[in-house]
């Protein structure tokens, strides 16, 4: 009689029990594999990055002369001076990251990868980029002309000479 | 209830020998057409060492004769002209030219992925009536109307305009109306289903994108010929 | 007791060889069965399996082969980890070296690439194989699933093995790739910063690669293969239509039905 009784409070009581515990359990399982996962986000994110610097040198005016195009392929820029405007527009093709290459005889900037072409002022003039080349600003610092490849400027914006 | 007699196989290796005796009450369920079966060693095991074996003697002649391409120094400051993938990225490149990456490169590969996924687990595995059984004029036009309206969908995302995916498309509906009249050779794909044609569409505009991609490329990405100016 | 008849112990040489190989030589019925479920590597097989599931025209071999230059990457993969460093500043070198210097080494690397590329072909081959089989049909679903899995592994291990060399293809290849990826519209640039190690393709991202290249991709693919061929073993391995006697099978053992 007795023993029954137990048996009975027992077994209402194990349900509660059990269930609980399966959902520590389930809960403790999901918290290990959150902890895991950030532990491993944050074990693979770069702590330091050893990139070159935003601000670079492009020499004085006189290395830059009317109706030239210089291609930096240190720092991955093009420097034009043409209709009496300096300007600074990144070589690097906004589609996909591959290196642009400036075209003599047609006066654009082409890129190798997927065929897209710019023009000397960045827009695109064809292919899959979306977006135009992205001009930096040029300042003249004691005679040094010294690029920001940090800021984007407009379209319209150069040093007039 | 039948009986079974019991065979002697004549050959040890090829049929195993089994008795079974059963009680006339006890059913036994046994296939009527009992399928020839061979032990795996050493039948199969051969088969299979013959196979690896010709493949290794086959890639180490290919490995003797010619040689993996190498090329310059990675510099980060000079993309090659033309930059071009491993031989089955190129359809995946070609893809890039004609769409932005988004599109391109996650979510046209993320769909193709996806569907061969879901493949097994609609009724299209099922054998299924053959396409055009019945009401075939009207799923010609449907037929019609799914083709050009895909066509119009490649072409409205794209930069430029993607001729290799739409000529091969145009082309697979000359097949299938084809073979929905009979015409020719091609009746004989009269009784393929809609997963056959759709699946053998994705098969071919991935070999159209891939060998365009490979042959047909040059510097900055331009058409070429490769008879004339060869391969890039 | 001394009455039974002494059986004579076998020689040192051959009980070495029975605790190794438990059964005698397959040229029994009963040894051959022994001889598939007695070891690891056979006991992928069924002891006997049907005649037509065997012929080259069943299958063509696509997804043994495909596993078999697998292994030989696996080798070949190996010998060349003893000489290269994945370090810009020596990975390039050390291509060359395999390339001139190393004895075998050109033929070593030769095979690893034309292996990989022998490896995409097949897969995909064995994949539209399977397909105008339908032997993805129930209960197989979830095979052809993980066979897809096993597809996407196989190209990213070729992706990755790119960067190794440190050439042109691999730096261009790698830095279009990771572009590609931070398109992607939740998390893309999260997920290329941590593939890469920074914001472009250097030194970080070869180390990188050369881990997942070298044992997590492969790691992760055998436990894939183990279980695609497991599963297609339970699942009565390969997909025939049913036997309707001897006439029929030259026909449709090929076609297997259409899907």
């Amino acid at each position: 009689m007795l023993l029954d009784d137990l048996a009975e409070q027992a077994e209402e009581n194990e349900p509660n029990r059990r269930e609980f515990l399966a959902q520590a359990g389930v809960a403790s399982l999901g918290v290990a594999t959150v902890g895991t996962g950030t532990v491993a986000v944050g074990f693979l994110s770069p702590a330091v990055l050893y990139e070159p610097p935003k601000k670079v040198s492009a020499g004085t005016l006189g290395d830059h002369p009317e109706g030239t195009v210089h291609f930096s392929p240190e720092y991955k820029l093009y420097v034009i001076h043409r209709k009496r405007r300096l300007y600074a527009l990144s070589a690097i093709c906004t589609h996909l990251g591959c290196m642009t290459r400036y075209q003599r005889d047609s006066r654009e900037i082409h890129c190798p990868c997927h065929g897209s072409r710019f023009s000397l002022e960045g827009e695109v003039l064809n292919g899959p980029a979306a977006e135009p080349l992205p001009r930096f600003p040029i300042a003249l610092q004691e005679e040094q002309l010294v690029i920001d490849r940090g800021r984007e400027v407009g379209p319209d914006e150069a040093l007039v000479i | 209830m039948k009986r079974f007699e019991p065979v002697i196989g004549q050959d040890v290796g090829e049929v195993p020998v089994r008795l079974l005796f059963t009680q006339d009450e006890a059913g036994v369920l046994v296939d009527q057409a009992q399928e020839p079966m061979v032990m795996t060693v050493p039948h199969l095991i051969l088969r299979e060492l013959i196979a690896f074996l010709v493949l290794t003697w086959i890639l180490v002649m290919v490995s003797l004769l010619w040689d993996a391409p190498l090329e310059a120094i990675a510099n980060p400051s000079q993309t090659p002209n033309p930059s071009k993938a491993p031989w089955y990225f190129l359809g995946l490149q070609e893809l890039l030219h004609y769409y932005p990456p988004l599109i391109a490169g996650i979510v046209l590969p993320g769909l193709a992925v996806l569907a061969l996924v879901i493949i097994p687990y609609f009724e299209i595995n099922i054998r299924r009536p053959p396409l055009f059984d019945e009401k075939r004029g009207k799923r010609l036009a449907a037929l019609w109307v799914t083709i050009i309206g895909a066509c119009v969908a490649m072409s409205l995302p794209a930069e430029v305009m993607p001729w290799v995916l739409v000529i091969p498309t145009l082309l697979g509906g000359l097949v299938i109306t084809g073979s929905a009249l009979g015409l020719g050779v091609l009746a004989r794909l009269q009784d393929r289903s809609l997963a056959f044609w759709l699946m053998s569409w994705f098969i071919l505009e991935l070999t159209v994108l891939t060998i365009v991609g490979t042959f047909f490329r040059g510097p900055f990405w331009m058409l070429t010929l490769p008879w004339i100016e060869g391969i890039y | 007791m001394s009455s039974f008849p002494k059986k004579k112990r076998p020689g040192f040489a051959k009980r070495v060889w029975r605790s190794i190989v438990r059964h005698g030589a397959p040229n029994t019925n009963r040894n051959r069965s022994l001889a598939v479920f007695t070891n690891l590597f056979l006991h992928i097989h069924p002891v006997k399996v049907r005649r037509r599931a065997m012929r080259f025209r069943a299958t063509y071999y696509l997804g043994g082969l495909t596993a078999a230059t697998f292994f030989l990457l696996v080798v070949s993969g190996a010998f060349l980890m003893i000489y290269y460093r994945p370090d810009p500043l020596r990975a390039y070198g050390d291509m060359k070296d395999l390339q001139y210097v190393v004895w075998m080494g050109r033929f070593l690397r030769n095979l690893h690439r034309w292996a990989a590329h022998t490896m995409v072909l097949l897969a995909f081959l064995h994949l539209c194989r399977v397909f105008f089989a339908a032997a993805y049909k129930p209960p197989r679903e979830f095979n052809w699933v993980i066979g897809v899995v096993l597809m996407g592994l196989t190209l990213l291990l070729s992706y990755t093995g790119y960067l190794l060399p440190w050439d042109q293809l691999a730096f261009w290849g790698v830095s279009v790739g990771t572009n590609i990826i931070s398109a992607m519209p939740a998390g893309g640039d999260m997920v290329k910063l941590l593939l890469l190690g920074g914001t472009g393709v250097g030194g970080n991202a070869l180390i990188r690669f050369y881990v997942l290249h070298c044992f997590i991709l492969p790691a992760v693919l055998t436990v894939g293969i183990a279980l695609h061929i497991w599963r297609f073993r339970k699942d009565g391995g390969v997909c025939l239509p049913p036997y309707e006697g001897p006439d029929q099978q030259a026909t449709t053992a090929s076609k297997g039905g259409s899907p």
